[in-house]
């Protein structure tokens, strides 16, 4: 379950900084790309994050 | 503005390669009840996946979506994608979600709901409360349709017209085989709506300049939109008030979580977020950038809903490429509203009128009817308020979410009582509507969520504490433990 929890933190942050990052750090100074881009990489993220999760499965 | 000929032309080309596609899928149907409503649980995981995507992304994409980023600009993409994350939740309950309907041989996720927790009348509540609150979701669809093919034609097809060739098709491609037409015809319109919007936002961008001229257009005329809040509308709160209940979408809306069931095996069912993942990502992306693309080349829109017609009728697009995102745009519509439909209908079969020791024909025309009375009135509803709104298909997300603490607790918590449900159930859905519809609270208001999710979970939690589960309540957790393992997942 060790590995269950780490995942699970992983996924509570990297949800966490979805929001927090473009409103908190990269929003609301000079309009540029940076937040497109970050999202861009938080979608590739998610992909990521959940390919981890469902490759220990046993089929 | 595109000839009303061509379009339906093209409508009737697409309508007969989707018949056929059903008819071919009704010879494989044994006319059991579980092959109706699960295709039999043997769907392989490219068609259980793009099914999946089909259902899940919808006319919202292309039209909602689109509309949102031409009205807020980029704070679109962040909630899209925080709806696209809730997709970390399959991880957890998906085989959770197949090996239970496996062993038991539910069909519905409220019948799960109700045999986990040993009481009907959560299965019951569970089916009306999907009905009630899918109805908006559904009428978004056939007013998506509407305005699509009107607005592309300059009001030559009329919005009875297009919203009666939407319900025709949505209501054959069901009844027909049930599932597995709706699996089979959803595979293929989701690979129409990839293609087409992928060839279309190729052709706008390429009429706009290239990427690098897009993003100095953007840059140039519309910087505020590349920020959050942006112009107004992204504002933290409205982020968090439509991103939060979409999160959980993959377990509160029925249509999707019933697609848990179908899967043949666990390969299949991985195989099938795979497909999901690649397909959400992309037409998330697609969808985003065509609304920046409508703020450069039809930036005086009155309504951002008319963002896709724009386009189409811009001459940015070649016309044999217009004509296939509009079938993209009515596949995305009508494979998220048979879906619903067949839900529903197994639902009430099932749920709402006990029918499950009935015979299968007999489950099997109670899903029929239900199905055409589903489509049917989200027709005539969209015909009485055609002005689509985001209003509508965001309150659907916001009420469904009383059944998650319901879904959670069923797998974690054994805790988790008849009583407790019924009282998250009844107090989040009463508050739903109380809130939405007599305060008028919108669902940009975070209140709304925020005080649907609290309601529900203080009261499941709360009531299940004070109350004793049913002596014949299933243990998921404890039953389920050995295959988990075995599976090796969490």
């Amino acid at each position: 379950m060790r590995g269950f929890g780490l995942w699970l933190v992983a996924a509570g942050l990297l949800i966490a900084a979805g929001v927090i990052v473009p409103y908190g750090l990269l929003g609301g100074g000079t309009p540029g790309f940076a937040i497109v881009i970050f999202w861009c990489l938080f979608g590739l993220a998610v992909v990521a994050l959940i390919a981890v999760g469902v490759a220990r499965w046993r089929v | 503005m595109i000839s009303p000929s061509l379009v339906w032309i093209t409508v009737a080309l697409f309508a007969v390669l989707g018949g056929g596609i059903a008819l071919a899928a009704a010879r494989e149907n044994s006319g059991t009840a579980l092959d109706y409503y699960l295709g039999g649980r043997h769907i392989g995981g490219v068609v259980a996946g793009l099914s999946y995507a089909a259902t899940t992304y919808s006319a919202f994409m292309l039209v909602v979506l689109t509309g949102l980023t031409y009205r807020g600009g980029i704070g679109a993409l962040g909630f899209e994608l925080i709806y696209f994350s809730g997709l970390v939740l399959l991880v957890v309950f998906g085989p959770r979600f197949w090996l239970a309907a496996k062993r038991w041989g539910f069909i519905t996720p409220a019948e799960m709901l109700g045999a986990r927790y040993g009481s009907r009348h959560i299965a019951r509540l569970s089916a009306v409360i999907s009905l009630v609150f899918l109805m908006p979701y559904c009428t978004t669809q056939m007013a998506g349709i509407g305005l699509l093919l009107s607005g592309v034609t300059g009001g030559e097809i009329t919005l009875p017209m297009a919203i009666a060739t939407g319900a025709a098709l949505a209501i054959f491609w069901t009844l027909v085989a049930g599932l597995r037409s709706v699996a089979w015809t959803d595979a293929v319109q989701a690979a129409v709506m990839l293609v087409s919007a992928l060839l279309a936002v190729g052709f706008v961008v390429s009429f706009i300049g290239g990427w690098a001229e897009f993003g100095a257009q953007i840059m140039e005329r519309n910087a505020a939109w590349l920020d959050v809040p942006g112009p107004g509308l992204w504002s933290l709160p409205t982020f968090v008030a439509l991103a939060l209940p979409w999160f959980f979408f993959p377990l509160s809306n029925p249509q999707v979580s019933q697609r848990l069931f179908v899967t043949r095996d666990l390969a299949a069912m991985r195989r099938m977020i795979f497909w999901v993942l690649g397909f959400g990502l992309i037409f998330t992306l697609i969808a985003v950038i065509w609304g920046f693309a409508a703020l450069i080349i039809a930036p005086e829109l009155e309504s951002p809903a008319g963002a896709t017609p724009a386009l189409l009728g811009s001459g940015a697009v070649p016309l044999v490429v217009s004509l296939l995102l509009i079938i993209g745009i009515l596949s995305a519509a009508i494979s998220t509203l048979d879906s619903i439909a067949l839900t529903l209908g197994s639902m009430v079969a099932r749920d709402l009128m006990n029918q499950r020791e009935r015979t299968d024909a007999r489950q099997i025309l109670i899903g029929r009817i239900v199905v055409i009375i589903v489509v049917l009135f989200a027709a005539w509803f969209a015909l009485q308020n055609a002005p689509i709104d985001e209003q509508l298909a965001a309150l659907s997300a916001a009420g469904l979410i009383v059944t998650v603490p319901a879904i959670i607790g069923a797998f974690f918590w054994r805790g988790g009582t008849a009583t407790g449900v019924l009282a998250s159930l009844l107090g989040g859905s009463a508050t739903a509507i109380y809130m939405a519809m007599i305060a008028g609270i919108s669902v940009f208001d975070p209140t709304l969520a925020g005080a649907v999710i609290a309601v529900s979970v203080l009261l499941f939690i709360g009531v299940s504490l004070v109350t004793k589960p049913k002596p014949d309540a299933l243990d998921f957790k404890t039953d389920l433990r050995d295959e988990l393992t075995r599976h090796g997942v969490w």
